[in-house]
């Protein structure tokens, strides 16, 4: 039932967005995604990692390493 | 203004503990960010075969990935640039002049691009880059 109704909800979002002119929709769109990247980066920032601190430099480093296959 | 950032400037970003902050600079200020499917793939090996790299950013690869295709514009490019020994690196450059962006990269490989004067190129270190943004 609950997702019969949550399906519906966002049918209806979607016939209402179809339409609107496309400049809203991709303003639209572009709310959205900024919304969403906030909330995993609540999530990425909450989160711990190991103790170690590399500098940016360092980290360059290894990407640049496992780019050339040598790590 | 458009940049396009090197995949360990995200990896950077997502293991300092400032990507909220950042990216609401990013918005206040109107930057555009610039990436490509490449990069997305790129990062997701990187974090998956790196063991530092993996302990340093604890989540599922995928958070990281739709973050980065979340935060930035996708933009598919055709090769043009053959500058670099790095396949992928080409790409970066080919993104960034595309785009009119100023690449923000620390890796070495990239020097060249500082030595030619024939290109457009812009690079940026990521100190740079956080100064612009205002961090």
């Amino acid at each position: 039932m609950i997702q019969t109704a949550e399906n519906n909800t966002v049918k209806e979002i979607l016939s209402i967005i179809e339409d609107m002119p496309k400049k809203f929709q991709s303003e639209l769109l572009r709310q959205l995604k900024l919304k969403k990247a906030l909330q995993l980066a609540k999530k990425i920032d909450s989160s711990k990692g190991s103790k170690i601190k590399y500098s940016d430099q360092e980290i360059a480093d290894m990407v640049h390493n496992f780019r050339i296959g040598k790590r | 203004m458009n940049f396009v950032l090197d995949t360990h400037v995200w990896i950077s970003i997502f293991s300092n503990q400032q990507f909220e902050k950042n990216l609401i600079r990013l918005t206040d200020n109107r930057l555009r960010i610039y990436s490509f499917s490449e990069q997305l793939k790129e990062f997701a090996d990187v974090h998956n075969k790196h063991p530092k790299i993996s302990k340093m950013l604890p989540l599922k690869t995928q958070d990281y990935v739709n973050a980065l295709r979340l935060t930035s514009f996708q933009i598919e490019t055709v090769k043009n640039y053959r500058l670099l020994n790095d396949y992928k690196d080409n790409y970066r450059v080919d993104l960034s002049n595309v785009t009119k962006s100023t690449l923000v990269s620390n890796d070495k490989g990239f020097g060249i691009l500082k030595k030619l004067h024939s290109t457009e190129i812009r690079v940026i270190s990521i100190v740079d880059f956080y100064e612009y943004i205002g961090l």
